[in-house]
């Protein structure tokens, strides 16, 4: 990985630039020797393998997700212990070139200036390391929000189509003679969808359970709609409902099988939907529906071009590469969808 | 008056039916579920105006209409759709939003009432002889890109040929429609539209002026300017329906 490389490019070229400076200086005060080359190389190393350590401890332990408050007493808490160690490594470093000289180096003055300096050291590491990620972090959260915006947008314009809301009404209407209680239910289905879509923004993944639950309102409603034209059918893993997944992501997929797929076939078509969770822990997401992709790019029809790559943006600026998608004909009268999203864990949870 | 309601979903088609049930003046006289259907029942009962749906499956309203030869008197109704509404308010042509309003379907009946007063139809009563030719007084459905019209014969002043499509000239527009012009010719009334060469065939009413041209062909210049050459081979005939 790229962020890899230049942390260690980083870390090289910054401490041995440490070194070289303080021989420079030492240099034009006292002349170089091979043993002062050696002890500054050595304490170099120091620098940088405790601050190796320390970026491993803030990583494993998920500093990053802690209050403010509390990130900053474990940091300077982390300085403190750090420049003790670099300072009894000082010691042991002077004691192994033998320029160790007692009377003067162990003076407590003497240490706490060492202490100081090296505090100093690690302070300005540490700056630049917490810096860099907030500022990485808060380009990656900017570009994630306007990629959400887009979606927002396109999803306004498009996705929860006002074509779909408003056909969706026109059968309750007519249902309100023909059969009242369906009527009704109806009703409480269309207003959770529309309650789920305005919610669901704010969020950069939800329980798997709230966004198919609105799936099958939304198929039922279309059902009601489409009647023996959509045949729907189900097939979901226990497990699934432990997974959080990126919001109106299944529901976009499914709304344009409908859209693209089954509205436009006269006898009407299929809908199946499977979940399931792979060897490897991650969940796998299929949509298998009636239709065919339409082969020529160019001649899209109108909308249907933002939703595959907003979907594909989205999954990388949540899950990096280890989430996928696909789609692909199936035969000559399928269109399947498959979304993989991967085993989760707590970095995933510092969505905001 | 008799009325086809065309709509792929049966409770749409439902709705619809309930709502026009108030009108006495109105008798349903069939459903349609897709354009295919709707064409036979179109050709088959001749109704004076079919509700229809835009988006259905395979084919869309618009696509029906374009393959119709007699166009009835079309009310639209669509639950959403930017494209076609904005295609109908630049024509004024009437549509109906679902769920439909009663008022606004009330207002859409008078008009089409009136309009059924104002040209009473001689044409429509004999639906069973199918070389009905289009006159005058027909109307044809034309949609290019965004816009779409229903352009009575008598507007029409040119249809010029262009590869497959023929390029219908009426007002200021030129729409292109996916027809052969032999087709249409065999369609057209013979009285008012004249077949003037291989590309062009001409309305005689927007005849405004006739010359000699070479080789004992003519040039006849339309009302609005266009100057269309005659073959020599038409010529003859051309000068004969003129001077009656």
């Amino acid at each position: 990985m790229d962020k890899i490389r230049l942390y260690w490019l980083l870390q090289i070229l910054g401490w041995s630039a440490f070194a070289f400076v303080n021989l420079f200086f030492v240099s034009l005060a006292r002349g170089i020797t091979s043993i002062q080359i050696g002890a500054y190389l050595a304490l170099a190393s120091f620098y940088l393998l405790s601050t190796h350590l320390f970026r491993y401890i803030i990583k494993v332990h998920g500093w990053f997700t802690f209050p403010l408050s509390k990130l900053i007493a474990h940091a300077i808490a982390g300085l403190i212990i750090l420049s003790f160690l670099n300072t009894v490594a000082q010691i042991l470093i002077n004691w192994a070139f033998n320029t160790l000289n007692i009377n003067e180096d162990l003076q407590p003055l003497v240490i706490l200036v060492n202490l100081f300096i090296s505090f100093l050291y690690y302070a300005l590491w540490s700056m630049m390391y917490f810096l860099y990620y907030f500022l990485d972090n808060y380009n990656s959260s900017l570009r994630y929000q306007a990629t959400i915006n887009e979606i927002k947008l396109n999803h306004l314009r498009n996705q929860l189509n006002p074509h779909f809301i408003f056909n969706a009404l026109n059968s309750v209407r007519a249902l309100v003679d023909e059969d009242p209680k369906k009527a009704k239910s109806a009703i409480t289905q269309l207003s959770n969808i529309l309650r789920y879509s305005l919610v669901m923004d704010k969020h950069k993944t939800i329980d798997f359970g709230d966004e198919i639950n609105t799936v099958f309102d939304y198929l039922n409603l279309e059902t009601i709609r489409f009647e023996e034209r959509l045949q729907v059918s189900y097939e979901i893993e226990e497990d699934a409902y432990d997974y959080k997944i990126p919001p109106m992501m299944l529901q976009t997929i499914v709304e344009n099988a409908i859209k693209h797929g089954i509205s436009n076939l006269i006898k009407g078509g299929t809908i199946e939907i499977t979940c399931s969770i792979g060897l490897t822990k991650d969940l796998y997401i299929r949509v298998k529906n009636s239709g065919q992709l339409k082969s020529s790019p160019s001649k899209r029809r109108e909308g249907s071009g933002h939703g595959i790559p907003n979907t594909i943006q989205r999954l990388k600026l949540i899950y990096g590469n280890r989430a996928s998608f696909k789609i692909s004909n199936y035969g000559n009268e399928f269109v399947v969808t498959e979304i993989k999203i991967p085993k989760q864990n707590i970095t995933l949870e510092l969505s905001e | 008056m008799r009325a086809l309601v065309v709509d792929d979903e049966r409770l749409a088609r439902k709705e619809l039916i309930n709502l026009l049930a108030n009108h006495e003046n109105v008798e349903i006289v069939g459903e349609a579920i897709n354009v295919d259907d709707a064409k036979e029942k179109i050709n088959n009962l001749n109704p004076d105006v079919v509700f229809l749906d835009i988006q259905m499956p395979e084919k869309t309203g618009f696509d029906l209409l374009e393959e119709l030869d007699h166009v009835p008197n079309v009310i639209f109704t669509t639950a959403y759709d930017e494209y076609a509404i904005k295609a109908f308010q630049v024509n004024a042509l009437d549509y109906l939003l679902k769920p439909i309003e009663p008022e606004r379907l009330m207002e859409a009946l008078n008009r089409l009432q009136k309009k059924l007063a104002d040209e009473p139809k001689e044409e429509g009563s004999n639906p069973l002889t199918p070389s009905n030719k289009l006159t005058l007084n027909d109307q044809v459905f034309v949609k290019d890109g965004d816009r779409c019209w229903f352009v009575k014969l008598i507007n029409v002043k040119l249809f010029e040929s262009d590869g497959n499509y023929i390029k219908v000239y009426f007002e200021n527009f030129k729409p292109m429609i996916h027809k052969s012009l032999n087709a249409l010719d065999e369609r057209l009334d013979q009285k008012s539209f004249f077949r003037a060469s291989r590309k062009h065939i001409i309305n005689l009413s927007w005849v405004d002026s006739i010359e000699p041209w070479f080789n004992g062909g003519l040039v006849v210049t339309l009302k609005g300017g266009e100057r269309i050459e005659v073959s020599r081979r038409q010529a003859a005939r051309f000068k004969d329906m003129m001077s009656l």
